[in-house]
Protein backbone atom coordinates (compact mmCIF):
# COMPACT_ATOMS: atom_id res chain seq x y z
CA UNK A 1 0.00 0.00 0.00
CA UNK A 2 2.69 2.00 0.83
CA UNK A 3 4.61 1.80 -2.82
CA UNK A 4 1.42 2.63 -4.21
CA UNK A 5 0.80 5.68 -2.39
CA UNK A 6 4.66 6.54 -3.27
CA UNK A 7 4.02 5.96 -7.17
CA UNK A 8 0.70 8.04 -7.33
CA UNK A 9 2.75 11.05 -5.68
CA UNK A 10 5.43 10.45 -8.30
CA UNK A 11 3.59 10.65 -10.91
CA UNK A 12 1.95 13.65 -9.71
CA UNK A 13 5.00 15.10 -9.41
CA UNK A 14 5.77 14.62 -12.63
CA UNK A 15 2.52 15.64 -13.97
CA UNK A 16 3.29 18.61 -12.01
CA UNK A 17 6.56 19.28 -13.74
CA UNK A 18 5.44 18.94 -17.10
CA UNK A 19 2.26 21.53 -16.13
CA UNK A 20 5.28 24.23 -15.02
CA UNK A 21 7.54 22.98 -18.07
CA UNK A 22 4.28 24.01 -20.47
CA UNK A 23 3.38 27.37 -18.77
CA UNK A 24 7.45 28.34 -18.78
CA UNK A 25 6.74 28.89 -22.61
CA UNK A 26 6.48 32.28 -24.30
CA UNK A 27 3.66 34.59 -23.66
CA UNK A 28 2.39 37.98 -24.04
CA UNK A 29 0.47 40.19 -21.90
CA UNK A 30 -1.80 43.30 -22.66
CA UNK A 31 -3.90 45.80 -20.30
CA UNK A 32 -6.81 47.36 -20.49
CA UNK A 33 -7.07 49.52 -17.28
CA UNK A 34 -8.37 53.08 -16.85
CA UNK A 35 -11.71 52.73 -18.12
CA UNK A 36 -13.51 55.99 -16.88
CA UNK A 37 -17.66 55.97 -16.98
CA UNK A 38 -18.34 59.52 -15.43
CA UNK A 39 -22.12 61.01 -15.25
CA UNK A 40 -23.37 63.80 -17.05
CA UNK A 41 -25.42 66.58 -15.94
CA UNK A 42 -29.20 67.73 -16.80
CA UNK A 43 -29.26 71.65 -15.34
CA UNK A 44 -31.82 74.17 -16.20
CA UNK A 45 -31.42 77.60 -15.33
CA UNK A 46 -33.88 80.77 -16.39
CA UNK A 47 -32.25 84.01 -17.17
CA UNK A 48 -29.30 82.60 -15.19
CA UNK A 49 -31.22 81.58 -12.22
CA UNK A 50 -30.15 78.59 -10.91
CA UNK A 51 -32.02 76.71 -8.27
CA UNK A 52 -34.03 80.25 -7.31
CA UNK A 53 -37.20 81.38 -8.46
CA UNK A 54 -37.37 83.61 -11.24
CA UNK A 55 -40.15 86.57 -10.99
CA UNK A 56 -40.54 87.61 -14.72
CA UNK A 57 -43.56 89.95 -13.91
CA UNK A 58 -44.76 92.33 -11.42
CA UNK A 59 -47.42 94.46 -13.12
CA UNK A 60 -49.24 96.71 -11.29
CA UNK A 61 -52.25 99.61 -12.26
CA UNK A 62 -53.02 97.56 -15.46
CA UNK A 63 -55.87 98.89 -17.85
CA UNK A 64 -57.49 98.00 -21.13
CA UNK A 65 -55.26 98.72 -23.89
CA UNK A 66 -51.96 97.46 -21.87
CA UNK A 67 -49.34 94.74 -23.43
CA UNK A 68 -47.09 93.18 -21.62
CA UNK A 69 -44.00 91.33 -23.46
CA UNK A 70 -41.13 89.40 -21.71
CA UNK A 71 -38.85 86.53 -22.80
CA UNK A 72 -37.84 84.05 -20.59
CA UNK A 73 -33.97 82.66 -21.80
CA UNK A 74 -34.32 78.66 -20.44
CA UNK A 75 -30.31 77.85 -20.45
CA UNK A 76 -29.25 73.68 -20.79
CA UNK A 77 -26.18 74.27 -18.87
CA UNK A 78 -25.43 70.83 -18.41
CA UNK A 79 -23.80 68.29 -20.28
CA UNK A 80 -26.52 66.44 -21.72
CA UNK A 81 -29.19 67.12 -24.34
CA UNK A 82 -33.11 67.73 -22.66
CA UNK A 83 -36.16 68.40 -23.68
CA UNK A 84 -38.29 71.16 -21.84
CA UNK A 85 -41.88 70.72 -21.06
CA UNK A 86 -44.05 73.27 -19.11
CA UNK A 87 -45.80 71.86 -16.00
CA UNK A 88 -47.58 73.06 -13.03
CA UNK A 89 -48.93 76.11 -13.93
CA UNK A 90 -51.23 77.77 -11.35
CA UNK A 91 -53.39 81.19 -11.69
CA UNK A 92 -54.46 82.44 -8.56
CA UNK A 93 -57.46 85.37 -9.24
CA UNK A 94 -58.54 87.55 -6.50
CA UNK A 95 -61.25 90.31 -6.09
CA UNK A 96 -60.54 92.43 -4.20
CA UNK A 97 -63.20 94.39 -3.62
CA UNK A 98 -65.35 96.62 -6.25
CA UNK A 99 -65.17 99.74 -7.03
CA UNK A 100 -68.42 102.05 -7.49
CA UNK A 101 -68.26 101.04 -11.32
CA UNK A 102 -67.57 97.27 -11.06
CA UNK A 103 -71.16 97.32 -9.00
CA UNK A 104 -72.64 99.30 -11.74
CA UNK A 105 -70.97 96.56 -13.85
CA UNK A 106 -72.54 94.14 -12.29
CA UNK A 107 -70.39 92.81 -10.88
CA UNK A 108 -71.27 88.98 -9.40
CA UNK A 109 -68.36 88.65 -6.93
CA UNK A 110 -68.43 91.87 -5.38
CA UNK A 111 -70.40 90.33 -2.34
CA UNK A 112 -67.94 87.74 -2.67
CA UNK A 113 -64.93 88.86 -2.48
CA UNK A 114 -61.31 86.99 -2.19
CA UNK A 115 -59.69 84.08 -3.58
CA UNK A 116 -60.81 83.24 -7.05
CA UNK A 117 -62.80 85.72 -7.18
CA UNK A 118 -61.70 87.85 -9.84
CA UNK A 119 -62.07 88.77 -13.67
CA UNK A 120 -58.67 89.99 -14.56
CA UNK A 121 -57.89 86.37 -15.29
CA UNK A 122 -61.19 86.47 -18.12
CA UNK A 123 -59.95 89.61 -20.05
CA UNK A 124 -56.02 89.50 -19.64
CA UNK A 125 -54.85 87.63 -22.27
CA UNK A 126 -51.80 85.37 -22.55
CA UNK A 127 -51.63 86.15 -26.35
CA UNK A 128 -49.20 84.09 -26.92
CA UNK A 129 -46.96 82.16 -25.20
CA UNK A 130 -44.65 81.14 -27.45
CA UNK A 131 -41.07 79.27 -28.78
CA UNK A 132 -39.24 82.23 -29.42
CA UNK A 133 -36.45 80.67 -31.57
CA UNK A 134 -34.43 83.93 -32.25
CA UNK A 135 -35.77 85.28 -28.82
CA UNK A 136 -36.76 88.73 -30.06
CA UNK A 137 -39.76 88.37 -28.67
CA UNK A 138 -42.17 88.73 -31.77
CA UNK A 139 -43.64 85.72 -33.03
CA UNK A 140 -42.11 85.06 -36.59
CA UNK A 141 -42.38 82.17 -38.96
CA UNK A 142 -41.39 79.03 -37.72
CA UNK A 143 -41.80 79.88 -33.98
CA UNK A 144 -44.55 77.58 -32.51
CA UNK A 145 -47.19 78.46 -30.17
CA UNK A 146 -47.71 76.90 -26.63
CA UNK A 147 -50.75 78.86 -25.81
CA UNK A 148 -53.25 81.87 -26.84
CA UNK A 149 -56.13 82.79 -24.86
CA UNK A 150 -57.29 84.07 -21.82
CA UNK A 151 -54.81 83.25 -19.12
CA UNK A 152 -58.26 81.81 -16.98
CA UNK A 153 -58.15 79.25 -19.57
CA UNK A 154 -54.35 78.14 -19.50
CA UNK A 155 -53.69 74.55 -19.27
CA UNK A 156 -51.76 73.21 -16.04
CA UNK A 157 -49.30 71.32 -18.08
CA UNK A 158 -47.96 72.04 -21.82
CA UNK A 159 -45.66 68.53 -22.55
CA UNK A 160 -43.94 70.43 -25.79
CA UNK A 161 -40.89 67.83 -25.84
CA UNK A 162 -38.76 71.15 -26.75
CA UNK A 163 -35.18 69.76 -27.21
CA UNK A 164 -32.84 71.91 -26.09
CA UNK A 165 -29.10 70.92 -26.81
CA UNK A 166 -26.60 70.81 -24.21
CA UNK A 167 -24.83 74.35 -23.89
CA UNK A 168 -27.72 75.84 -26.21
CA UNK A 169 -30.30 78.26 -24.82
CA UNK A 170 -34.42 77.82 -25.95
CA UNK A 171 -36.68 81.25 -25.35
CA UNK A 172 -39.99 81.10 -24.63
CA UNK A 173 -41.98 84.51 -24.56
CA UNK A 174 -45.42 85.61 -22.81
CA UNK A 175 -47.08 88.76 -24.52
CA UNK A 176 -50.07 89.46 -22.04
CA UNK A 177 -52.53 91.77 -24.04
CA UNK A 178 -55.90 93.04 -22.16
CA UNK A 179 -57.91 94.03 -25.70
CA UNK A 180 -60.86 96.10 -24.56
CA UNK A 181 -64.25 94.65 -23.64
CA UNK A 182 -67.51 95.09 -22.22
CA UNK A 183 -66.25 93.19 -19.25
CA UNK A 184 -63.29 95.15 -18.24
CA UNK A 185 -64.87 97.19 -15.66
CA UNK A 186 -65.70 93.91 -14.01
CA UNK A 187 -61.74 93.06 -13.33
CA UNK A 188 -60.88 96.66 -12.05
CA UNK A 189 -58.77 96.47 -8.66
CA UNK A 190 -59.03 92.76 -9.50
CA UNK A 191 -55.18 91.13 -9.42
CA UNK A 192 -53.87 87.46 -10.33
CA UNK A 193 -51.10 85.54 -9.36
CA UNK A 194 -49.35 83.45 -12.29
CA UNK A 195 -46.83 80.38 -11.50
CA UNK A 196 -44.81 78.49 -14.09
CA UNK A 197 -42.44 75.85 -13.98
CA UNK A 198 -40.34 74.88 -15.99
CA UNK A 199 -39.08 71.05 -16.43
CA UNK A 200 -35.95 69.89 -18.56
CA UNK A 201 -35.60 66.40 -19.12
CA UNK A 202 -33.92 63.33 -20.61
CA UNK A 203 -36.61 61.64 -22.18
CA UNK A 204 -39.84 63.29 -24.26
CA UNK A 205 -41.52 60.46 -21.62
CA UNK A 206 -40.69 62.30 -18.59
CA UNK B 1 -51.96 28.63 -4.21
CA UNK B 2 -49.12 29.98 -1.98
CA UNK B 3 -46.25 29.72 -5.25
CA UNK B 4 -48.91 31.43 -7.25
CA UNK B 5 -49.68 34.22 -4.94
CA UNK B 6 -45.57 34.17 -4.22
CA UNK B 7 -44.92 34.70 -8.13
CA UNK B 8 -47.82 36.93 -8.82
CA UNK B 9 -46.01 39.41 -6.12
CA UNK B 10 -42.42 39.17 -7.67
CA UNK B 11 -43.64 39.75 -10.86
CA UNK B 12 -45.37 43.05 -9.47
CA UNK B 13 -42.11 43.73 -7.71
CA UNK B 14 -40.43 43.68 -11.22
CA UNK B 15 -42.36 45.34 -12.89
CA UNK B 16 -42.48 48.25 -10.01
CA UNK B 17 -38.56 48.04 -10.28
CA UNK B 18 -38.80 48.63 -13.64
CA UNK B 19 -40.84 51.26 -13.81
CA UNK B 20 -38.90 53.14 -11.04
CA UNK B 21 -35.99 52.73 -13.03
CA UNK B 22 -37.71 54.40 -15.76
CA UNK B 23 -38.75 58.27 -13.72
CA UNK B 24 -35.34 58.00 -12.40
CA UNK B 25 -34.35 59.39 -15.79
CA UNK B 26 -32.61 62.86 -15.12
CA UNK B 27 -34.85 65.90 -14.69
CA UNK B 28 -34.30 69.06 -13.81
CA UNK B 29 -36.28 71.59 -12.85
CA UNK B 30 -37.11 75.88 -12.32
CA UNK B 31 -39.71 77.72 -11.55
CA UNK B 32 -41.19 80.98 -12.06
CA UNK B 33 -43.42 81.58 -9.61
CA UNK B 34 -45.55 84.43 -8.38
CA UNK B 35 -45.65 86.55 -11.29
CA UNK B 36 -47.99 89.18 -10.44
CA UNK B 37 -50.42 91.16 -12.66
CA UNK B 38 -52.76 93.90 -11.21
CA UNK B 39 -56.03 95.56 -12.39
CA UNK B 40 -56.28 99.52 -11.80
CA UNK B 41 -59.52 101.41 -11.28
CA UNK B 42 -60.80 104.17 -12.45
CA UNK B 43 -63.42 106.21 -9.99
CA UNK B 44 -64.49 109.42 -9.82
CA UNK B 45 -67.28 111.46 -8.28
CA UNK B 46 -68.62 114.69 -8.07
CA UNK B 47 -67.73 116.68 -5.57
CA UNK B 48 -69.62 119.45 -3.45
CA UNK B 49 -71.92 121.43 -4.97
CA UNK B 50 -70.23 125.17 -5.01
CA UNK B 51 -72.65 128.17 -4.84
CA UNK B 52 -75.91 128.05 -6.45
CA UNK B 53 -76.82 124.79 -8.06
CA UNK B 54 -80.00 126.58 -9.57
CA UNK B 55 -81.85 123.54 -11.49
CA UNK B 56 -84.59 122.84 -12.02
CA UNK B 57 -84.44 126.00 -14.29
CA UNK B 58 -87.53 128.16 -12.44
CA UNK B 59 -88.13 131.56 -11.32
CA UNK B 60 -86.18 133.36 -14.73
CA UNK B 61 -87.35 136.42 -16.31
CA UNK B 62 -86.09 137.54 -19.57
CA UNK B 63 -82.95 138.90 -18.66
CA UNK B 64 -81.72 136.74 -15.88
CA UNK B 65 -79.38 134.46 -15.85
CA UNK B 66 -78.92 131.16 -13.63
CA UNK B 67 -75.24 132.65 -12.96
CA UNK B 68 -72.14 130.74 -13.35
CA UNK B 69 -73.01 126.80 -11.87
CA UNK B 70 -70.53 124.88 -10.49
CA UNK B 71 -69.47 121.26 -10.19
CA UNK B 72 -66.36 119.29 -8.96
CA UNK B 73 -65.81 116.37 -10.69
CA UNK B 74 -62.86 114.73 -8.32
CA UNK B 75 -61.06 111.31 -9.92
CA UNK B 76 -60.17 109.19 -6.86
CA UNK B 77 -56.98 108.87 -5.31
CA UNK B 78 -55.80 105.52 -6.36
CA UNK B 79 -57.69 106.03 -9.97
CA UNK B 80 -56.15 105.50 -13.27
CA UNK B 81 -56.08 108.77 -14.78
CA UNK B 82 -59.06 109.23 -17.56
CA UNK B 83 -57.96 111.21 -20.25
CA UNK B 84 -61.58 111.38 -21.67
CA UNK B 85 -64.91 112.80 -20.73
CA UNK B 86 -68.23 112.89 -21.47
CA UNK B 87 -71.23 114.81 -20.71
CA UNK B 88 -75.08 114.08 -21.40
CA UNK B 89 -77.54 116.62 -21.09
CA UNK B 90 -80.90 116.45 -20.97
CA UNK B 91 -84.53 118.01 -20.23
CA UNK B 92 -87.27 116.31 -18.19
CA UNK B 93 -90.35 117.44 -16.23
CA UNK B 94 -91.19 120.45 -18.23
CA UNK B 95 -94.28 122.28 -16.82
CA UNK B 96 -96.33 125.27 -17.88
CA UNK B 97 -99.31 127.53 -17.75
CA UNK B 98 -100.24 127.58 -20.64
CA UNK B 99 -98.35 125.27 -23.13
CA UNK B 100 -98.29 121.32 -23.24
CA UNK B 101 -95.50 119.18 -23.36
CA UNK B 102 -95.40 118.91 -26.92
CA UNK B 103 -94.26 122.31 -27.12
CA UNK B 104 -90.96 122.00 -24.76
CA UNK B 105 -89.08 122.63 -27.30
CA UNK B 106 -90.43 125.71 -28.44
CA UNK B 107 -89.42 126.64 -24.40
CA UNK B 108 -86.01 124.99 -24.49
CA UNK B 109 -85.26 127.57 -28.00
CA UNK B 110 -85.75 131.04 -25.60
CA UNK B 111 -83.12 129.35 -23.30
CA UNK B 112 -79.04 130.68 -23.67
CA UNK B 113 -76.23 128.59 -22.92
CA UNK B 114 -74.16 131.66 -21.99
CA UNK B 115 -70.90 129.75 -20.55
CA UNK B 116 -70.43 126.08 -20.54
CA UNK B 117 -66.83 125.01 -19.83
CA UNK B 118 -64.27 122.68 -18.00
CA UNK B 119 -61.70 124.26 -15.84
CA UNK B 120 -58.61 122.92 -13.99
CA UNK B 121 -58.45 124.36 -10.47
CA UNK B 122 -55.12 123.14 -9.82
CA UNK B 123 -53.78 124.94 -12.44
CA UNK B 124 -50.87 126.26 -9.83
CA UNK B 125 -50.32 122.66 -8.52
CA UNK B 126 -49.99 121.16 -12.09
CA UNK B 127 -48.55 124.07 -14.76
CA UNK B 128 -48.77 123.91 -18.42
CA UNK B 129 -51.62 122.22 -18.99
CA UNK B 130 -55.55 123.66 -19.39
CA UNK B 131 -57.01 126.26 -17.43
CA UNK B 132 -60.47 125.90 -19.27
CA UNK B 133 -62.04 124.36 -22.48
CA UNK B 134 -65.12 126.61 -23.61
CA UNK B 135 -67.11 123.41 -24.16
CA UNK B 136 -70.16 126.13 -25.53
CA UNK B 137 -67.96 125.61 -28.99
CA UNK B 138 -69.03 121.84 -28.90
CA UNK B 139 -72.86 122.80 -29.32
CA UNK B 140 -73.80 122.40 -32.36
CA UNK B 141 -75.36 125.79 -33.32
CA UNK B 142 -77.59 125.10 -36.03
CA UNK B 143 -80.69 123.25 -34.42
CA UNK B 144 -82.82 125.78 -33.18
CA UNK B 145 -82.79 127.36 -36.44
CA UNK B 146 -81.44 130.49 -35.17
CA UNK B 147 -77.93 130.53 -36.25
CA UNK B 148 -75.76 132.44 -33.74
CA UNK B 149 -77.83 131.54 -30.82
CA UNK B 150 -76.73 128.44 -28.66
CA UNK B 151 -79.85 127.38 -26.92
CA UNK B 152 -80.17 124.97 -24.55
CA UNK B 153 -82.31 123.21 -27.24
CA UNK B 154 -79.05 123.73 -29.06
CA UNK B 155 -77.16 121.78 -26.35
CA UNK B 156 -79.85 118.47 -25.82
CA UNK B 157 -79.95 118.09 -29.45
CA UNK B 158 -76.22 117.61 -30.20
CA UNK B 159 -76.46 115.18 -27.18
CA UNK B 160 -73.29 113.96 -25.54
CA UNK B 161 -70.47 116.24 -25.66
CA UNK B 162 -67.97 114.10 -26.19
CA UNK B 163 -63.97 112.79 -26.49
CA UNK B 164 -63.77 115.89 -24.33
CA UNK B 165 -59.65 115.44 -22.83
CA UNK B 166 -58.63 115.85 -19.55
CA UNK B 167 -55.45 115.56 -17.71
CA UNK B 168 -56.25 117.09 -14.18
CA UNK B 169 -57.64 115.28 -11.22
CA UNK B 170 -59.64 117.86 -10.27
CA UNK B 171 -62.03 119.80 -12.79
CA UNK B 172 -65.03 122.34 -12.38
CA UNK B 173 -68.12 121.68 -14.88
CA UNK B 174 -69.45 124.79 -15.04
CA UNK B 175 -72.40 126.57 -17.10
CA UNK B 176 -74.93 129.77 -16.91
CA UNK B 177 -77.97 129.33 -18.68
CA UNK B 178 -80.46 132.42 -19.05
CA UNK B 179 -83.16 134.10 -20.70
CA UNK B 180 -81.96 136.97 -23.19
CA UNK B 181 -83.48 139.83 -22.41
CA UNK B 182 -84.94 139.95 -25.95
CA UNK B 183 -86.70 136.18 -25.98
CA UNK B 184 -85.84 134.70 -29.99
CA UNK B 185 -90.11 133.89 -29.91
CA UNK B 186 -91.36 137.75 -29.63
CA UNK B 187 -94.90 136.07 -28.15
CA UNK B 188 -92.44 135.67 -25.21
CA UNK B 189 -95.37 135.90 -22.61
CA UNK B 190 -96.67 132.53 -23.76
CA UNK B 191 -93.23 131.09 -21.72
CA UNK B 192 -94.31 132.98 -18.02
CA UNK B 193 -94.21 129.83 -15.89
CA UNK B 194 -92.68 127.46 -17.69
CA UNK B 195 -90.26 125.44 -15.98
CA UNK B 196 -87.97 122.48 -16.84
CA UNK B 197 -85.46 120.33 -14.84
CA UNK B 198 -81.92 119.87 -16.16
CA UNK B 199 -80.27 116.80 -15.99
CA UNK B 200 -76.34 116.64 -16.16
CA UNK B 201 -74.65 112.73 -16.40
CA UNK B 202 -70.70 112.24 -16.82
CA UNK B 203 -68.66 110.01 -17.51
CA UNK B 204 -65.08 109.34 -17.35
CA UNK B 205 -62.58 106.89 -19.72
CA UNK B 206 -59.08 105.49 -20.33
CA UNK B 207 -59.39 106.26 -23.82
CA UNK B 208 -61.71 108.23 -26.24
CA UNK B 209 -64.33 106.34 -28.32
CA UNK B 210 -65.27 104.73 -25.86
CA UNK B 211 -69.49 105.07 -25.64
CA UNK B 212 -69.66 105.70 -21.77
CA UNK B 213 -72.71 107.46 -21.76
CA UNK B 214 -76.26 106.28 -23.48
CA UNK B 215 -77.69 109.07 -25.77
Amino acid sequence: MKRILLSTLIVLGLVGAVATATRAAFSDTETSTGNTFAAGTLDLDVDGNNGTNTVKFTVTNMQSGNQVIKTYRLNNVGSINGYLDLENIVVTSNENGCAEPETEALDTTCSTPGLGEGELQNVLSLSKLFWDTNCNGWVEAGETSIYDGYVGAIAANYDTNKLVNAGATQCVTAQFNWWSNANDNKAMGDDLTLDINFELAQTTAQ
Amino acid sequence: MKKIILSILIVIGLISTVTGATKANMLDKETSLENTFAAGTLDFELGEILGKWNFPFIDIKPGESTGLQKLKLIISENSIQPNHLEIDIDTHNFSSGILNESTKNEFLKQIEVKQLYLEDINTNVVPNTFNSIELINLIDDTKDGNIGFKSLYDLEQTGVLDNTHILQKEVEFKIELALPEILPDINDNKYQDNSVQINFEFGMSQVTGQNILEN
